[in-house]
């Protein structure tokens, strides 16, 4: 009797071993922290998605130099874009063990836009320009912050169904916060914004707070002088280049040579104006800018006769013109989706959506008034806004 | 072009209506308010701001989460929904308690233990002066 009840409870290896497994189970069953056991929703990134929705018309220019061929058969020159763009974090990696929080943000971005140029003399042409692409921005979470873009997209002129050229922008910047008050950024951007494809150094600085007055100086994207004034508004005097490399059909005949079917149009325009951003709600923001269009540039580059240049700044155009400056209208809208992770007084992460937002995607120069910043302090609040803040025993 | 305008207008208007006064706002002025009482250096914010967020956005989430779970009238409860929700409760104290020690505990090693006990009473006077300011606008 006593030799089998032994029995029973001696434990051979194989219980022993299932023991110790179901020991373990049980131990980590109970170490794991309450927090994960309850399961909350926590927002799984920094960065929101967000969707810009942007409009620009510039003013007429009259082509006058009349000794020209070309110039007499276009008489004009005017320009309607509109521009429809996002980005959306796929996946952030994040290392919270040590007391240095350091992340990683990868982005999907997307562009899609409609250009016309419009000259008088010619019927309108529609030009397409789209593409999806990634964004990497990574944060050490010591002073800098890196920012790596890669941007294809396809370039078409739909109206006459002409071949399509694929194109590819590109950045890498590093971004410095010595401080609240002061960043500096410098890096490398490929980018066909002034007219060609050009490989120009970025150099950037910031003398100010983010959400206070503060002077921005990011060659070769923007110079902006910003004032936030009051909560819902900010206000901005602003410098801004516009421009690129477009597929244009030679339904025209502007092109004699080669029987080219098409060819390259050219333009870029740098716009100086007053902008002001309105923002309604966190999530929805639209703004309205204006101002002068100086530096206008047009010209035709031949496709054929640039093929040997196929990474280099295309050299062989047939026509160019620099016209005087114009009136130019720019506004749209932007609306940022989901919940993000806190970012308040974070400088590095505050610095990262600054970078992302000045940096537009698609090798476009938009701006999307820095929509997933957080909001200006504001002391107009209710109960129902503290209720997750402060606990009962607050009351 | 007509047609995007009129979306454009139909959004502001949406927009304006719904426009919430999240707790983004308030967590801003919070931010501001500890970051004047404790007086970070550059580096130390660097450090701080990543974690205290961190620890906010959790306890958030588990508020938010006992919030909702509560909002089903409790006469149509069930007894083993009433023993969940009891559940749910401790639990949700239990994980805050959890968290507070944690966060702290990470904070202290950036700040030191004076500057602790100045946030701790940072974050008491806010609270008071946002209670404050809503029962007087509410007289």
């Amino acid at each position: 009797m006593i030799k089998n009840l032994i029995k029973i409870f001696t434990f051979n290896k194989r219980k022993q071993v299932i023991c110790l497994v179901f020991f373990f189970c049980m131990l980590s069953f109970y170490s794991q922290p309450i927090f994960d056991s309850i399961k909350p929703k926590l927002p799984k990134h920094y960065f929101n998605t967000v969707i810009m929705v942007d409009g620009y018309k510039k003013g007429k220019n009259d082509l006058v130099d009349t000794n020209k061929l070309i110039t007499k058969k276009l008489k004009t020159y005017s320009i309607n874009q509109f521009n429809l763009s996002f980005y959306t974090p796929l996946y952030t990696k994040e290392d919270t063990n040590s007391l240095v929080h350091s992340n990683t943000h990868y982005l999907l971005t997307g562009n899609f836009m409609l250009f016309q140029p419009i000259f008088d003399g010619i019927a309108t042409h529609d030009i397409v320009r789209g593409g999806a692409g990634l964004r990497i921005i990574h944060n050490p979470g010591k002073k800098g912050i890196w920012f790596f873009d890669i941007a294809p997209y396809f370039i078409k002129d739909v109206s006459y169904n002409t071949e399509t050229s694929i194109r590819m922008a590109s950045s890498i910047i590093y971004s410095h916060n010595f401080n609240t008050f002061f960043n500096l950024r410098v890096g490398a951007i490929k980018t066909f914004l002034y007219g060609n494809r050009n490989y120009i150094p970025y150099f950037g600085f910031r003398i100010g707070k983010l959400d206070k007055l503060n002077f921005s100086f990011q060659f070769p994207r923007s110079i902006s002088i910003n004032l936030p004034a009051i909560n819902k508004f900010n206000f901005s005097i602003y410098t801004r280049t516009q421009g690129g490399i477009y597929n244009f059909s030679n339904q025209n005949n502007l092109y004699y040579l080669n029987n080219d079917k098409n060819f390259y149009f050219a333009r870029r325009e740098i716009n100086t104006g007053f902008r002001i951003d309105v923002r309604p709600s966190h999530n929805f923001l639209f703004y309205v800018a204006g101002g002068l269009s100086t530096g206008n540039y047009i010209a035709f580059y031949s496709r054929t006769k640039n093929e040997s240049n196929k990474l280099r700044s295309y050299k062989f155009y047939f026509y160019e013109n620099k016209l005087p400056a114009t009136l130019f209208v720019n506004a749209g809208f932007v609306i940022k989706l989901g919940k993000n992770k806190s970012v308040y007084n974070n400088v590095n992460l505050l610095d990262a959506i600054d970078l992302n937002n000045q940096n537009d995607v698609g090798d476009g120069n938009s701006f999307n008034g820095n929509i997933n910043l957080p909001q200006k302090p504001d002391k107009n609040y209710n109960l129902k806004s503290i209720e997750d803040l402060i606990d009962i025993n607050d009351y | 072009m007509k047609k995007i305008f009129y979306i454009f207008i139909l959004f502001c208007i949406n927009f304006s209506i719904k426009a919430q006064q999240g707790t983004e706002k308030i967590e801003a002025l919070r931010a501001d308010y500890i970051q004047k009482k404790i007086s970070l250096s550059s580096s130390e914010a660097t450090k701080f701001w990543p974690i205290y967020n961190e620890y906010n956005d959790k306890l958030k989430a588990l508020r938010k989460n006992l919030r909702q779970a509560n909002r089903k009238p409790i006469e149509n409860l069930t007894d083993k929904e009433c023993d969940e929700l009891y559940l749910l409760d401790i639990q949700t104290k239990q994980a805050e308690a959890e968290l507070y020690k944690s966060y702290r505990d990470k904070l202290k090693l950036i700040i030191g233990t004076k500057r602790m006990v100045l946030l701790h009473k940072a974050e008491n006077e806010f609270k008071k002066e946002i209670l404050k300011n809503i029962q007087d606008k509410s007289d």
